[in-house]
């Protein structure tokens, strides 16, 4: 009896303690990222195969005669199936003007440096009344094949968004303004509508404007604080907090009627509901080197690395990245520029910088060098092309924007502005773009892989048919490397949408120049949601 | 005249005599085997001073020779033999069929003696009050000093007041004429016309109470009952030594039940039900706390043996009605206020006494007696203490009500409709199916007719009232080791496991119901394996232990059976959970090294669980239907907090059980393991394996370590807990038997240490008892839901709930773990929505939908609900919203950011911790669709994407009846009804029936090309009612068995048949 006891005592209590030492000795549960960055949230993604249908949320753009920035959504169907879109066109205009500004600064109510001042604001409607539902559109997207909606042919309105709801997946759709003498600018659409966006960069200096489109395609009102970055500290405009944008709606608001800055950040935190945000940026030329205009969607999610493919500096070209820190915490991130040919170029040093929370930090590659001695080597040598990595050393997620400007003594004229992609992917989507005797088009790819090299091919969609490029199959890109490419060496179409296909993760950026007149527009493509890769922020 | 009574034989000494002055008596005598007393009581009677008296004895078919014996002792008397006994009530009506012009019927047993002047003082007396029923005062036979009754008062359910203290001394304090509810019914004079107006005794009251039928139903008449003390009769009471002791009580059990429902009108027939229902109700927790089993049968067999003749029931009512001149209003003014029953049970409780005649005197001395009792009183006064603890802690909830969180939905204003949910071939939750119904809801159905529609306080009972229920099982549990004081360990370490409260504080009521019933099940099981001291050495503590052996594996199958298939009622994985309960057990027997009655318990436990599987046909068969996930059983459940192992076997699953006060229990339960010796270490052991098997499932089921759904934690913990607790009972039985053998050393002061636990693992219950609601939120989701109805006026629709399975008030299906989604009709979960069975068929289209949205395959969302009838999308991610509660239990941050990107889904303002959205593409459940509306006929969820459907009317508004509405249709209009397709669906149009269609490849639809008064019904197939039928009666055949093996258990090497 005595030894059945002693041995159903250690049983039990060897079950118990074994089963917390088993629990105790488990490593112990692992925090998600912080940034949980995806694909199709991140940046926009096209959804993959075999997928329902599709959404794409167009916010910013002018739908009227005369408009600055005359609105067109441009869908790209890559696939062998005809597509169906409904297209619902939201409506709105750009918020009145504040007051009068006194001493030269518009409406500012409170200033700080570090931390932004809480400020009960009155709720601010932008709208006084929902704008009447347009009767919803539909367009075929033949297979193979792009299709064009101008939104002022649908409605006449200063400002107007689109929904466009596709019956299937892989169709990528982008939009893009023209305006009168200051160019034409491509961006993709957004595939999400978030509760929070960043521009890291802006100017609302005399001669610029900064107009962020606030699109609200649900059906209830969201609510939005804007808050401005500039180089004296964070500033919170009364008129830009409790902004109410009205279910289903758009509208504008031009931050250069508030403060006048070279350069400011803005950080939209929706307080209920979610929004789609871009930015149409303009410059008249009196500030140069700016002038042309920009459009491109505001970064939904921070991330720990951005990359951009293209980077060049050069006689009348500017070359800026701006990072901004939408945290709470200090981030520690590294600006690393990779030269082409390396071993002729050399590998510059990184640029650290050390952003405080809701602050920004500004590397101009095109001064890095000013005070260099004349026949001293540079760290960023003119004409060297270039890709820029901006990457997180210390966890905390940031957004980054390269800023390009370029002016005489340089034949291309404009500034481009362009988030750089936190993602890679095998295979891009480029709905846009086109070459003829007025504009030229570059394909820049970089391979995100640190060990592997990349091999890709780019084909179009030419008369409905999917056409292989010459001269632009099985092309490799070595590890973390980058290619080039012009396309007007391999095609003389003037409607080039564009697939690209690569054997491994690769980042995609498109450049749109015209040729004898401002326009520059230079934006990220936009991924299949396949095989999508977040790179790690430090190289392995 | 004399009255002759023809059928008589005459006395021999018949003579003519003078013609009386006085009214004439017949004094009807009913002899039954009358004893040695009999030529005495004759001897009295005949012996009266009344002037016009008769005698008529009646021989209710005695054995003996009684004619010889009444010619020896009154010569002048007639006698009059039956040919069967059919008791005193129905053999003293013979006085009808024989005698006539009688003035009087005197009334006797065979075993009074009434004094000279008794029928004198009465006669006087009736003529003088106007009274038509007249009683003695009864005094002892031996002792005529002693009372025994005069005359007695009724309480409003017919328990009887005593006027006099039975045994009292009679002083002539109680000689004043007096009214009474009821006359002593061994002799009564009762005037001739009133008795042949009410039919004389109720025929169907064979013996017992026949005399309080007979006051009742002459007060009903009209007439007035009183008691004459001066007439004395002195009575042997030799009734209930002839038919015993049990016979007696339980015969007055179902004759009181006859008389209350045959002698009220309806509405008072229906109060008094409930009164009578709660009074048994608490009789039959009384009888199980004090171990009084029979007690328990007779209410039992009351209800039974009167259910079983209605007829002569409403045979009777019918003839109560024919000559009622009294309303129920004014024969109850002459009852007695409260409840004399629950004044017996509370003084019998503690003083042991089971007799009605108990006075309160010898109450009294009883309750003193039995206090001086050591155990008895530290009984007593642990139950007096849980009491209060379990009324104070429970306040809020008894009376504010029982928030409708988690598990525990509301069951509706009406026990009608969940019947008629069960007798339905149709289930509503999710978009419907042609299945089974639940059990439950027939059976809360049948409670809630049985509780008068309170359906309120049956779902308080049936929540809150399972703490007391538990630990009073648990309390019984240890009952046959013989020792109190290991019943008092371990019901105060059940008690003291958190796991009840937390159950009740998360909304688990599976859990609590098998918490309340675990005790009883594990002491099934233990009997089931007949090993010491549960089977083999030592007997119950009301049941001799050969008894029980009796009994044998059938009725112990029997028994668990029908215990697992009323808790599978509530919670279906009850059925597994026994089996594993058994195995916890039978693997304790191996580490304990006695593998004795481990065959017969699994075998017990697997009998048992195919009988519930059995009495729950056909609504079992669901589970195991093809495409039927294991969740359907288990419930998705998993949430998306786990606790780790430290924390389980704290309990710590809600609110309480948190270190180091939480260990407590742990440490109590060790005890036996350690100084145990014999069967105490092998019941030690066995509860430990019980305990840790219980413990291992839950730990694998917070990992989601096993591929399988387990059930909710709470449920899972539930046989450790009785598996420590019955450690700890046996812990203090080892101290009691094994500790005196050890000599002083560390084994004393485990079992201090031991003991202390014990009472240390109370003090957070007392703590968590200071709330008055253990925890549970003051509100719930329905509440601040309210508004969804009040939107929705007369409008069909559903509501598709996503959340945490913890989360959600009601039962729903499993998307991931802890994420599941489930549907109402309307706004608040009911009963219907909790059991909601597989999502196998139409009703998986709504997770698809989800899904879809989820994985970012559509931002219109509403419109692939639309079809589905769903307007509103609620994600509850608390248990309920703000304030009522802080605690977490969030849905994944994919889902809340895909609801609300969706295009058609509006949020809606609602409380903190609730989410909801309108749906804006929403169709109406009942829809009237243009017939130009192109509606695809399959293409599954999908298929609506591209549809906008959202400005469809509602039609057929008007609610005819369960699943059956009606109203005017247009010509040309497609009839859409957003549920899943079925042939039992019919719609008629000014009569004439339409053809079925199949609207989106799922759903029920009807194109109607004349308009007109259309109606929409669901045909219950006529085999569902047979089915209905059968499974109700294999129910009842297994009550039946099981009362009547309790109440006639065989005799010593009887075999049952």
């Amino acid at each position: 009896m005595r030894s059945s006891r002693l041995t159903s005592f250690v049983l039990l209590a060897g079950a118990v303690t074994g089963g917390l030492v088993l629990e105790a000795a488990e490593d112990p549960v692992t925090t998600p990222g912080a940034t949980g960055v995806e694909a199709g949230v991140a940046i926009p993604a096209a959804t993959p195969p075999g997928t329902l249908s599709s959404t794409w949320y167009c916010a910013g753009g002018t739908a009227t005669e005369g408009g600055f920035a005359d609105h067109e959504l441009l869908l790209a169907n890559p696939t062998a199936e005809d597509r169906t879109a409904t297209v619902t066109v939201l409506t709105g205009d750009i918020a009145p003007s504040p007051s009068p500004p006194e001493e030269g600064i518009v409406g500012e109510t409170t200033t700080t440096v570090a931390e932004p001042t809480t400020t009960t604001a009155p709720v601010v409607t932008t709208t006084t009344t929902i704008p009447p539902p347009i009767e919803p559109l539909v367009v075929d997207i033949p297979a193979h094949s792009r299709t064009e909606v101008a939104l002022r042919e649908i409605v006449d309105a200063p400002l107007a968004g689109a929904i466009v709801e596709v019956d299937g997946g892989e169709v990528a759709v982008e939009h893009q303004v023209t305006g009168d003498g200051l160019g034409r600018a491509t961006a993709p659409c957004s595939t999400t509508a978030a509760r929070e966006w960043t521009f890291p960069w802006g100017v609302t200096a005399r001669g610029a404007r900064e107009l962020l489109v606030f699109m609200n395609p649900f059906p209830d009102d969201a609510t939005i604080d804007i808050a401005l970055a500039t180089d004296e500290g964070t500033r919170q405009v009364l008129r830009l907090q409790n902004l109410v944008v009205r279910a289903r709606s758009v509208v504008g608001i031009n931050l250069a009627e508030d403060t006048r800055r070279d350069q400011v950040s803005a950080q939209i935190l929706v307080g209920s509901g979610r929004l789609v945000v871009d930015r149409i940026q303009t410059f008249d030329g009196t500030i140069p080197p700016y002038e042309g205009m920009t459009l491109g969607l505001g970064a939904p999610t921070p991330a720990e690395t951005w990359t951009f493919p293209d980077g060049q500096i050069d006689e009348g070209v500017t070359e800026q990245v701006v990072v901004y820190n939408p945290s709470e915490a200090v981030a520690e991130v590294e600006v690393e520029v990779r030269l082409d040919e390396p071993d002729v170029n050399g590998v510059p040093e990184p640029f650290e910088l050390t952003i405080p929370p809701q602050q920004f930090s500004l590397v101009d590659l095109s001064e890095v060098d000013a005070g260099l001695a004349e026949g001293e080597p540079k760290r960023i040598p003119n004409g060297v092309a270039h890709s820029l990595i901006v990457r997180s050393l210390n966890g905390v997620p940031v957004t980054a924007e390269r800023i390009v400007t370029s002016s005489a003594p340089s034949a291309e004229l404009g500034v481009s502005a362009t988030l750089g992609s936190p993602v890679a992917a095998p295979t891009w989507l480029l709905p846009g773009g086109g070459v003829s005797a007025e504009r030229e088009e570059y394909l820049t790819l970089f391979n995100a892989s640190p060990d592997d090299t990349a091999r890709f091919g780019v084909s179009a969609l030419i008369d409905g048919e999917s056409v292989a490029l010459d001269g632009l199959q099985d092309l490799e890109i070595p590890p973390g490397g980058r290619r080039s490419i012009r396309l007007s060496d391999h095609s003389d179409a003037e409607e080039l949408p564009l697939v690209v296909e690569a054997d491994g993760p690769v980042v995609v950026e498109r450049g749109l120049y015209r040729i004898g007149g401002r326009g520059i527009s230079q934006s990220m493509g936009i991924p299949l949601a396949v095989d999508v890769i977040v790179p790690e922020p430090v190289e392995g | 005249m004399e009255p002759h009574p023809p059928g008589a034989e005459a006395p021999d000494d018949a003579s003519l005599a003078p013609p009386p002055t006085v009214p004439a008596v017949v004094a009807v005598v009913v002899a039954r085997d009358p004893g040695p007393w009999f030529e005495e009581a004759l001897s009295a009677v005949a012996g009266q001073d009344y002037p016009n008296l008769s005698i008529l004895v009646i021989d209710a078919h005695s054995a003996g020779e009684v004619k010889r014996r009444v010619s020896a002792a009154a010569p002048g008397a007639f006698v009059r033999r039956l040919d069967e006994d059919p008791g005193f009530g129905a053999a003293a009506n013979e006085v009808l069929e024989v005698v006539d012009g009688a003035a009087f019927y005197l009334f006797c047993h065979d075993d009074v003696a009434p004094a000279p002047d008794a029928v004198r003082v009465m006669v006087e007396e009736a003529y003088r009050s106007n009274a038509a029923v007249v009683g003695p005062k009864l005094v002892a036979w031996d002792d005529p000093r002693r009372l025994l009754q005069v005359g007695q008062g009724m309480d409003h359910a017919g328990y009887g007041v005593p006027v006099v203290e039975r045994g009292e001394l009679d002083q002539s304090q109680h000689d004043a004429v007096r009214d009474v509810f009821t006359v002593p019914g061994p002799c009564m004079l009762v005037r001739t016309d009133l008795f042949g107006e009410v039919g004389g005794f109720d025929e169907g009251i064979s013996d017992f109470l026949d005399d309080v039928s007979l006051c009742w139903r002459a007060q009903i008449a009209g007439a007035r009952v009183i008691v004459a003390p001066d007439a004395r009769v002195r009575h042997q009471d030799s009734l209930a030594q002839r038919f015993g002791y049990d016979a007696r009580r339980r015969l007055q059990a179902r004759h009181r039940l006859r008389i209350v429902l045959s002698c009220y009108r309806p509405i008072g027939v229906m109060r008094a039900v409930v009164q009578t229902l709660v009074l048994n109700v608490a009789e039959v927790l009384y009888g199980l706390v004090a171990g009084r089993r029979k007690r328990v049968g007779d209410v039992v067999f009351a209800w039974t043996w009167n259910l079983r003749r209605v007829s002569q029931l409403h045979a009777a009512r019918r003839q109560v009605q024919s000559f009622r001149r009294a309303r129920d209003r004014e024969v109850r003014s002459s009852m007695s206020k409260g409840s004399a029953r629950l004044n017996q049970l509370l003084r019998g409780q503690l003083g042991g006494g089971d007799d009605r005649f108990t006075g309160l005197a010898r109450s009294g001395r009883d309750v003193a007696g039995v206090l001086r009792s050591g155990t008895l009183r530290a009984s007593a006064t642990v139950w007096a203490v849980v009491a209060i603890v379990y009324l104070a802690g429970s306040r809020h909830l008894l009376t504010r009500g029982v928030p409708a969180v988690g598990e525990m939905v509301g069951l509706g204003s009406s026990p009608l409709d969940l019947i008629r949910s069960y007798t339905s071939g149709w289930r509503t939750a999710g978009l419907g199916a042609e299945a089974p119904a639940p059990t439950a809801f027939g059976l809360l159905g049948v409670l809630g007719v049985a509780s008068a529609s309170a359906m309120g306080v049956l779902r308080t009972v049936l929540t809150v009232g399972m703490l007391p229920l538990g630990a009073l099982f648990a309390y019984r549990l240890p009952g046959p080791t013989g020792s109190r004081w290991a019943q008092i360990a371990c019901l105060l370490t059940y008690i003291s496991i958190p796991l009840p409260y937390n159950a009740l504080a998360n909304g688990r009521w599976g859990a609590l119901v098998l918490y309340a019933v675990a005790p009883l099940i594990v002491g099934m099981l233990a009997r089931a394996s007949r090993v010491a001291p549960f089977g083999s050495d030592t007997g119950g503590d009301d049941e001799p232990l050969e008894q029980r052996a009796r009994r044998g594996w059938t009725g112990n199958v029997l028994a668990l059976g029908l215990t697992t298939a009323l808790v599978a009622t509530i919670l279906p994985v009850a059925v597994p959970v026994l089996v594993v309960m058994a195995l916890g057990l039978s693997l304790g027997g191996i580490l304990a090294l006695n593998t004795r009655g481990t065959v017969r318990m699994i075998g017990t436990a697997l009998g048992a669980a195919v009988l519930a599987i059995g009495l729950h046909l056909p609504w079992s068969l669901d589970f195991f239907a093809p495409g039927t996930t294991l969740s359907a059983l288990t419930g998705a459940s998993r949430s998306a907090q786990p606790s780790d192992l430290a924390a389980l076997l704290r309990f710590e699953v809600g609110p309480l059980g948190s270190a180091p006060i939480g260990w407590s229990v742990l440490v109590a339960a060790v005890l036996p393991l350690l100084i145990g010796r014999g069967e105490r270490h092998t019941w030690a052991v066995r509860a430990w394996a019980l305990a840790l098997v219980s413990f291992g499932a839950a730990w694998a089921a917070q990992r989601g370590t096993l591929p399988v759904a387990l059930p909710p934690v709470e449920v899972l913990l539930v046989p450790a807990a009785i598996g420590l607790a019955l450690a700890a009972a046996m812990g203090v039985r080892a101290f009691q038997v094994d500790l005196p053998g050890y000599r002083f050393g560390w084994r004393q002061i485990a079992s201090g240490l031991a003991a202390a636990a014990v009472v240390v693992g109370l003090i957070p219950v007392l703590g968590a008892s200071f709330d008055g609601r253990w925890s549970l939120p003051a509100g719930d989701h329905a509440r601040a839901l309210a508004f969804i109805d009040t939107e929705n006026d007369e409008l069909p629709f559903r509501v598709l709930w996503l959340g945490d399975p913890a989360a959600l008030p009601l039962g729903g299906w499993e998307l991931e773990p802890g994420l599941a989604y489930g549907t109402t009709d309307a706004g608040a979960p009911r009963p219907e929505n909790l059991w909601v069975g597989s999502d196998d068929g139409p009703t998986g289209l709504l997770g698809e939908a989800v899904d879809l949205a989820r994985r970012g395959q559509t931002a219109r969302l509403g419109r692939l609900l639309a079809p589905m009838g769903v307007r509103y999308v609620v994600v509850p991610e608390r248990l309920a919203p703000a304030p009522f509660t802080s605690a977490p239990l969030p849905v994944p941050g994919a889902l809340s950011a895909t609801l609300a990107a969706q295009l058609d889904l509006e949020p809606i303002d609602a409380f903190e911790g609730l989410t909801v959205f309108r749906n804006q593409a929403f169709l109406p459940v009942r829809a009237g669709l243009p017939a130009s509306a192109d509606v695809p006929t399959d293409g599954g969820v999908a298929a609506a994407l591209g549809l906008d459907l959202s400005s469809t009317p509602a039609v057929l508004p008007d609610e005819d009846g369960h699943l059956r509405w009606s109203g005017p249709v247009d010509d040309g209009t497609t009839v859409l009804l957003s549920a899943a397709h079925s042939d039992g669906w019919e719609l008629e149009v000014d009569g004439e029936q339409i053809e079925l269609a199949e609207p989106f490849g799922w759903s029920t639809g009807f194109e109607v090309a004349d308009g007109g008064e259309a109606s929409l019904g669901f045909r219950t197939p006529s085999s569902r009612y047979a089915i209905v039928g059968l499974q109700a009666l294999a129910w009842l055949v297994v009550v039946r068995i099981l009362v009547r093996r309790q109440l006639n258990p065989p005799g010593p090497g009887e075999k049952r048949t």
